[in-house]
Formats: structure tokens, sequence, C-alpha cells
């Protein structure tokens, strides 16, 4: 996956928010307010290098089992593919 | 002949104005005779010719504004560019280009490159250089937001009122009723309102300050006057009048929409939000839900006093 927006990840008065900036401004603004999972999911989108392997991360990270890590990473990932946040880099679209 | 000559002269005779807003000294130079907003006079500043000025602006009023965009964004051809509603942005690492236009219209009535330095080029459309009286067109052709938070000052949409000597700010999106609170309180308590419409806030030594701004919106009121800020009250109209602490996230989120931010830059929108946490860690923000009577007021000061 790669970041197709340009966006500032930040800590702001206790939460941690995804911030428009740069061209993406022009179709959208406003905060979005992330989760712990979803920061460190979108920290490392981009060097994990599947789908398994981002999962296999944040079990790493977090004490939660596979199922819940696997439903977390689908469900945020998929709604930034949608949003055009990030984009697939595998030809066949598994990542 | 000789009239013509003179008239033509007379035409290119520059005048320069000095002005001081918050901590920034600016001047600008525009041809004689071509109009500028009353209120920002209230902001003059006497200084001595050798003193340093924070940005000088040269406006000029053209019949070839096209022609001038053409050539500007040739000269821009590496920026990146940034389409607003009213706005076009061409910005390199140096310079920043703004080709301006009226809501919906199809060609600008102004453009201004802000050079690395201290120096400004203006130019605006000559059929619309009348319309330069009114403050918001004048301004949007300085981008002071910037050289305001250059200075680290940053403007909130809201009425100004003075009360007790500090500063109350009523903060809210436009037809929320800001300056319709700040008369109420007029009325009922005696305060005065400062600016109906804006505010420039600034972090002194001694904490929070509001100044003076010179956009006043529909109120006329304007006044360059700083005092300490004792509070920002976020306004909803509602029937039933309610006052709440807004604390962390919430009230950046409320202040972010109503502080001028260039959103589409990210080392603007940095510092502000840096601004913003600090605002909120040392001055109280609240949410007022109000209808227009005197116990909206009675409802305020109460976590006022």
């Amino acid at each position: 996956m790669k970041i197709a927006k340009e966006f500032i990840l930040r800590d702001i008065a206790g939460e941690c928010v995804l911030v428009p900036t740069g061209a993406t401004t022009q179709e959208f603004n406003g905060l979005i307010t992330m989760s712990d999972t979803a920061k460190f999911i979108w920290e490392n989108m981009e060097k994990a290098d599947s789908l398994d392997a981002m999962i296999e991360m944040i079990l790493e990270e977090y004490e939660i089992d596979e199922e819940t890590a696997r439903r977390d990473a689908v469900g945020f990932i998929s709604q930034l593919v949608q949003a055009g946040f990030v984009e697939c880099t595998k030809e066949d679209k598994t990542w | 002949m000789a009239d013509r000559t003179m008239k033509e002269r007379k035409e290119i005779d520059v005048k320069r104005r000095r002005y001081r807003l918050g901590h920034a000294v600016i001047e600008i130079q525009m041809p004689e005779g071509m109009p500028h907003p009353e209120n920002l006079e209230k902001f003059a500043y006497e200084q001595e010719e050798s003193d340093q000025m924070d940005r000088i602006y040269q406006i000029n009023d053209t019949d070839c504004l096209k022609d001038i965009e053409q050539m500007l964004r040739e000269e821009f051809a590496q920026a990146s560019e940034i389409r607003r509603d009213t706005m076009c942005v061409l910005s390199t690492a140096e310079k920043e280009c703004r080709i301006l236009n009226f809501q919906g219209a199809q060609k600008p009535y102004g453009i201004s490159v802000e050079e690395s330095g201290t120096f400004s080029r203006v130019w605006v459309e000559r059929e619309v250089a009348p319309m330069l009286k009114y403050e918001t067109i004048f301004l949007s052709l300085l981008s002071l937001e910037k050289l305001m938070l250059k200075h680290n000052a940053m403007i909130l949409h809201s009425a100004y009122m003075c009360k007790d000597e500090k500063a109350v700010l009523f903060s809210a999106p436009s037809e929320t009723g800001k300056s319709t609170q700040a008369d109420l309180w007029e009325k009922y308590r005696g305060t005065r309102t400062v600016n109906g419409d804006r505010s420039l806030l600034i972090r002194e030594k001694d904490g929070w300050h509001a100044f003076g701004w010179p956009v006043c919106g529909s109120s006329g009121i304007c006044c360059n006057e700083e005092y300490p800020v004792q509070a920002i009250v976020m306004l909803h109209q509602a029937r039933e009048n309610q006052v709440e602490k807004l604390t962390g996230f919430q009230a950046v989120q409320k202040l972010m929409a109503q502080i001028t931010i260039n959103m589409w830059n990210a080392e603007f929108q940095i510092k502000i939000m840096d601004m913003i946490e600090e605002l909120i860690a040392e001055v109280p923000v609240y949410e007022l839900g109000c209808d227009i009577s005197k116990e909206a007021v009675e409802c305020l000061e109460k976590v006022l006093e």
C-alpha cells in the first residue's frame, strides 16, 4: 500500500489526528481522529508488503487476537482505499 | 496638453502608508487616489523612514490582469498549484502567488506575489479598484494571515467585547449571532464591542492578548485596542441558554474552524495547531447555546465571574 494523499499525522490535545494538507484540501476538509491501532496501521502502511505482514506487525505491537487484528486492519484499510487516501501497490490489488 | 501631462503624472504618484497590525508593521504603496478601507486608518503607524518594514506591498491597478496572470504562470511554472473557491495559489519554496476571484467568477479581480524577502507585488483589475474601499476585498490582496503567523499571531472570527478591561471573544460561523451577543452584553451589562467580527490573538509575556483587526463585518465596529483575553465563547443558537466548558480536542476543533488557516500549507497548519494547543491550555473556552435574551447574558455571566 502507498499513501496517495498529503496528510499530517499528529497528536493534538490528547487525540491523534490525520489532517489533510496540500492538494488533498481541494477535495477533503476536516480532521480525522485515529484510534491507537489506526495510527499504527497508518504509520506502517508503506512498510508492510502484504495484509498478512501488516496483521503480524499489529500482533507484535498489541495484545489482541489475530481475528480482531484482521478485522481492524481490513476495516480501516478498506475505508482508506475507498476514500482514495491510500492505493494498492500490488497488481492483483490484494495489497 | 500641459493639463493632461499633469494629470498623467498625478496618476502615477505613489502614496505610501504605514500600518501596525499586532506587532507587524507594513507599508502599502499605491497610486494616489486609489481607495482603501477607512478602518485601516485606525491602524496607521508613524515611523521613521529608515525603520525596517515587516512587509511592503506595492499595489497597482491594471486592465491587463489576464496578461499578468499568464506571465506569472510562466514564472511559477515549477510551482505547486492549489485551487480554492475564490483563489488559486501557486507556491514554490521561496515565493507564493495568489490569483483571486469572486465566488463563481471566471476571471480574477486581483493577483498578489509574495517574494521571499519583505516585498509583495499586487495587481488589481481597474474595474474593481473602486471596491478597494471594502476591507475584505482590500485585505484579500495582502495574505495577512501569513504575515501574522510569522509574528505568532492568529486571526479569530469573533465579536470582540471589552469587559472590565479584559477581552471576551464570541466566536461562531457567520450569521450565528456573535455581534448580537456582544450587543446584549452592552445593553444589559454596559460592556463595549471592540470589533464585531474579528480579533487578533497573540501570546504576550503575561498571557494571551486580543488586538484589534481592520475587518469588522456588518457591525461596522472596529477599534484598535488591546486587552488580555479572559475567555473565548463558542456560540450556537439554542432555545434554552446553556453553557459548558470545552476541553481538549473539542475546543481545538471548534477553534480551528474559526481561525484563518491556510489549510493547504502544512507548515502553517502545524504552527497554528501548536499555538491553539497553547491557547486552550491558558484561556478557558466555553460553548454557549443561546437565544437573544437577557438570560443568555446571565447564563454566560455565571462562568465568567
